[in-house]
């Protein structure tokens, strides 16, 4: 046990000294760099630029202008993987769902942690809302975006569950099919704005794009670049707002699903022992 | 510039040891839910190091899912099977 420990020890300390030496040596040139590289260039010259609007994002951010338009099919296909592993999730826990338990106030009071505990988790879940929806309706303004911002709601259920209960999200309406309707409304509000231009083209008789954001040299459609001279980035904004109610109620749904009761499983094990013989 | 530069480099390089030293002790402890918060510690610390290498969106997605999601699975994880790991 002693030499195992010396040896990873020895490992570990090896491997710091040698990537610390490279480091230093400037193996991977100078961190944090502090000059562009050429297509870092041409993001930062294109994203927003109010003089040549052939290749712009009308996106001063130009992550969420890379993400969501220049390089837009690789997060289209990026949420698709990542909503058939939540499919995957929901079919894994097929189950009828346990009966909502109806509690009296007094059980409320004395089921889950603390009465602190739930007083700081109330006022935090109020604060996790406002800090997620700024930080996905903003995404095409400051760092940030849907992925992000539905990540971030995603952890409200989670302390409402650890705090409280799970029966106490039913009670507040956060069911599984709700949450699942929810979802489904995000990837439909995705599928729209990416076939949006195609729609507008074909009644205005123009040619245009899949995903296409901004106006291009050979398709002249583009979506509202600002609203009340509010900057709004096109189809970012409305990719952003689907991402994120898609995203949040994902995350929620697989955490209500694994959050059932084991007593739950083991009823439904043992009815299929049964019906099987 | 320059001592912003340097300071920079001294708090990555603080920080990612930091990391490191959690990780090992996310490794060897038996305890799983001690386990996790170690874990959820690295993942702090490399937060911040996305923050100092200019990456504010990473940041935010790292925030959500390495200090609240993350740890949340490994927890139900825990709670269904068993708390301490065996030899």
């Amino acid at each position: 046990m002693k030499a195992k420990t010396a040896v990873s020890l020895v490992v570990i300390i090896g491997s710091l000294l040698a990537i610390s030496y490279g480091i230093a040596a400037q193996a991977t040139g100078m961190i944090p760099q502090t000059d562009l590289r050429k297509l870092a260039e041409f993001y930062s010259n294109n994203t927003l630029n109010l003089n040549d609007k052939y290749l712009w994002a009308a996106s001063p951010e130009a992550v969420t202008a890379i993400v969501w338009d220049y390089r837009g099919f690789d997060t289209l296909f990026e949420t698709s993987v990542f909503f058939l592993a939540i499919i995957a999730c929901v079919a894994a826990f097929e189950v009828e769902m346990p009966a909502r338990i109806k509690s009296s106030p007094i059980e409320q009071r004395t089921q889950g942690l603390s009465i602190i505990v739930k007083v700081v988790t109330k006022i935090a879940g109020l604060i996790i809302i406002c800090v997620s929806a700024s930080v996905a309706l903003h995404g095409q303004l400051t760092p940030g975006g849907g992925f992000q911002g539905g990540a971030a709601l995603a952890v409200l259920p989670i302390l409402f569950i650890m705090a409280m209960s799970r029966f106490v999200l039913e009670e507040k309406n956060v069911s599984r099919n709700r949450m699942l309707v929810l979802r489904s409304l995000g990837l439909l509000g995705i599928g729209t704005t990416v076939i949006l231009p195609l729609i507008i083209g074909l009644v205005t008789h123009n040619p245009a794009y899949i995903m296409q954001n901004q106006i291009k040299p050979d398709a002249p459609i583009s979506l509202p670049s600002s609203i009340f001279d509010r900057m709004m980035g096109g189809s970012l904004w409305m990719l952003n707002l689907s991402e994120y109610l898609a995203v949040g109620a994902g995350f929620t749904l697989t955490f209500i699903l694994l959050s059932l009761p084991e007593s739950v499983f083991k009823k439904i094990l043992e009815g299929e022992r049964y019906s099987t013989h | 510039m320059m001592f912003e530069t340097i300071f920079v480099e001294v708090f990555l390089a603080l920080l990612s040891t930091v990391a490191l030293i959690f990780t090992y002790l996310a490794v060897v402890q038996k305890d799983l839910v001690k386990a996790i918060i170690f874990s959820s510690v690295e993942s702090a610390s490399y937060l911040l190091v996305f923050y100092l290498l200019m990456g504010p969106d990473w940041a935010l997605a790292y925030v959500a899912i390495g200090i609240g999601i993350y740890p949340a699975v490994a927890f139900f994880l825990v709670k269904k099977t068993e708390r301490y790991e065996s030899e």
